[in-house]
């Protein structure tokens, strides 16, 4: 059963096109609430629990809590995945786009599949993560959950020992790094094994240590941003820029009044780029991997420049080689994804930003409905209740999201793959790399 | 909503609700901190009007496990005019404010710890009213100047060591006054040593 929709133009999409993407939107929002505010409130629930459960565990084991503490974002990518899905199937296009052939996965040898190119959702899902703020909230959360329970065990009656860093996990950048390295050979060896097990459930585990490795390098990006704003906070320069500008606003007079507040306003325009571009950017690149990963081209499998490495033993080359190919075409998704992307022009994109704005301050309105429903609160009570009230604007906004981000794949994305792939009049899974 | 509409959401729309209940189910992780060990949830004892309630409630100090183990009234609850305020002067009631003497009879064994004991006031509306007990809160539960043996509060502290002359008597009244706004009608007065645990005494209605 699809939607039906008018057909774009084959060329490139306009502005002209963005109500026909908020009417296909409406549409699958009508069809599809019940699954979508289900699949939402899910996994809402899946990210509270797991971080009630990564605290719980901290605990006794530091080291399990904070792999479980990685699992949060899965509550907001799974069911985003499966409402994708969901909408796609409403959708005449993008229907015809999941029914093509992928072409076989190098390491696993057998068609590849979503979960083997994990980590080309990871990387722009992530980066939507922490453009929400949602990573921060997770570990600071964590964070907080986790030391109010170290010191809540004080007591009269025992003497307790206090152990908060070996519960927050926080590493240097230089074990990320190599969290990083590990991840990738355990990704391949994981790969080689499925390979020959045909043991199907590995891809699985190898996603989970995808979804692990960049958890990790995003919890370095959210420190590395805070640690350097604190950086420049304390330089000189920057001292002296802000008391100058101070002093001239002053020197100003009746006119600096005027002049500082539209100084406000361009940084706050500036600083609000992520929300605007960056976050629906991601978010299309999250889409365009979900539903067109089938049509990035396979990894290639030689690799001149290893080849070339003559002082290295040739079983050696051959490994590394191989994990080359492994690693390039886990982000191969991605980058197709951003080709595309690309290729759509940048004007609808950025209109798309403006209706997903729409999307991103749910939480926020939903936040203040509530306010105006239940009234004042004692704050002890509020605080008891926020998760919930967190939880559910989360859900509201993902359930809003997976089918806006549904309607303008359709709309842009899938015309340009379709027509490029008519125009290379072979079939998606044929094709290689130049 | 036509029928095809139904027929492809069967499934999902009883999910619904499931999922609204597992999502705020492990959403509520801040609910027992915040809301219920926060107040008084948890009743140990309810006393009908006129009825002794029987209290015995277990609690851990530096010397052990002992409890608070007592027997409590409402005699009678009557308005007045005047109170002892926070500073311990005789202030008259101002406007727009009720105030209302809880006289409670009590019996325990002298060797007892009850002087952390607090009140609370309920009214038919449901709201509670704490029972300022500064700078006398000794007195709310036990006879002032004869409190009786403090819990043990640090490591080789003895319990139940009392100064000569301040042992509690078998038996005592003590007659606390809550404040309400003027309407508000109390139904039922709550002795408690740490939420959320309280004993509930009913008033006659």
């Amino acid at each position: 059963m699809t939607l039906v929709a008018p057909s774009p133009r084959e060329d490139r999409v306009s502005v002209r096109d963005v109500p026909a993407v908020l009417l296909t939107a409406g549409r699958l929002i009508a069809r599809h609430w019940p699954a979508l505010l289900a699949l939402s409130l899910l996994g809402a629930g899946i990210r509270a629990g797991v971080l009630w459960a990564a605290v719980e565990v901290s605990d006794s084991v530091p080291i399990l809590g904070q792999l479980i503490l990685i699992l949060a974002p899965l509550g907001y990518l799974l069911p985003i995945i499966a409402m994708l899905h969901l909408c796609g199937a409403s959708l005449p296009r993008l229907k015809e786009v999941s029914a093509q052939r992928a072409p076989e996965a190098v390491t696993e040898g057998r068609e590849r599949r979503l979960v083997d190119v994990a980590v080309s959702v990871l990387v722009p899902f992530l980066a939507v993560y922490v453009s929400y703020g949602l990573l921060d909230q997770d570990i600071s959360r964590f964070r907080n959950e986790a030391a109010f329970n170290e010191f809540n065990r004080f007591s009269l009656l025992h003497t307790l020992h206090y152990d908060y860093a070996g519960r927050l996990g926080i590493y240097p950048v230089q074990i990320a790094l190599m969290i990083v390295a590990i991840a990738w050979v355990l990704r391949w060896t994981l790969g080689r094994i499925e390979n020959l097990t045909r043991f199907l459930l590995l891809a699985f585990l190898g996603a989970l240590v995808e979804v692990y490795y960049t958890g990790q390098v995003a919890g370095q990006s959210v420190q590395v941003r805070t640690a350097g704003t604190n950086w420049l906070d304390d330089r000189v320069a920057v001292h002296t820029v802000r008391s100058t500008y101070e002093r001239v606003v002053d020197h100003l007079g009746w006119f600096g009044h005027p002049v500082d507040a539209l100084t406000t306003w361009v940084l706050g325009l500036v600083g609000s780029l992520d929300a605007v571009v960056v976050v629906p950017i991601a978010w299309l690149a999250v889409g365009a991997v979900v539903l067109g990963h089938k049509l990035a081209p396979p990894a290639p499998f030689e690799h001149p420049w290893i080849e070339r490495l003559t002082v290295v033993p040739a079983w050696l080359r051959k490994g590394l080689a191989s994990l080359l190919s492994d690693i390039v075409e886990r982000f191969s998704a991605f980058w197709n994804g951003l080709r595309l992307l690309g290729s759509a022009g940048l004007l609808p994109m950025l209109v798309f930003g403006l209706a997903f704005l729409v999307a991103i301050r749910i939480p926020l309105l939903f936040s203040e409905a509530v306010r105006l429903l239940i009234g004042p609160l004692d704050t002890d009570t509020w605080l008891a209740i926020s998760p919930m009230e967190a939880g559910l604007g989360l859900a509201l906004s993902m359930a809003v999201t997976a089918p806006l981000l549904a309607a303008a794949l359709e709309w842009v994305l899938v015309p340009s793959l379709l027509s490029e792939a008519a125009a290379g009049s072979r079939s998606p899974a044929e094709r290689t790399t130049p | 909503m036509s029928r095809g509409w139904w027929r492809a959401n069967r499934l999902w729309l009883p999910l619904v609700p499931v999922a609204l209940v597992a999502m705020l189910a492990a959403a509520s992780y801040h609910v027992k901190t915040f809301w219920f060990d926060d107040g008084l949830h948890r009743t140990l004892v309810t006393a009908k009007p006129g009825h002794v309630a029987a209290v015995d409630i277990p609690y851990e100090d530096t010397a052990g496990k002992t409890a608070y183990r007592f027997r409590v009234r409402v005699d009678k609850v009557t308005p007045t005019t005047t109170y002892l305020d926070s500073l311990g002067d005789r202030t008259r009631v101002q406007a727009g404010v009720s105030a209302y003497r809880v006289r409670l009879g009590f019996s325990a064994d002298p060797s007892v710890a009850l002087s952390g004991c607090q009140l609370t006031v309920v009214d038919a509306a449901g709201h509670q009213y704490d029972v300022n007990g500064l700078p006398v809160s000794q007195t709310l539960c036990v006879p002032d100047g004869h409190e009786g043996p403090s819990p043990a509060l640090y490591k080789g502290a003895k319990r139940g060591a009392v100064e000569k002359g301040h042992q509690r008597p078998r038996t005592w009244t003590t007659s606390p006054v809550v404040l309400v706004p003027t309407g508000a009608r109390p139904v039922e007065v709550r002795v408690w040593f740490a939420r959320p645990d309280y004993v509930s005494l009913r008033l006659p209605r």
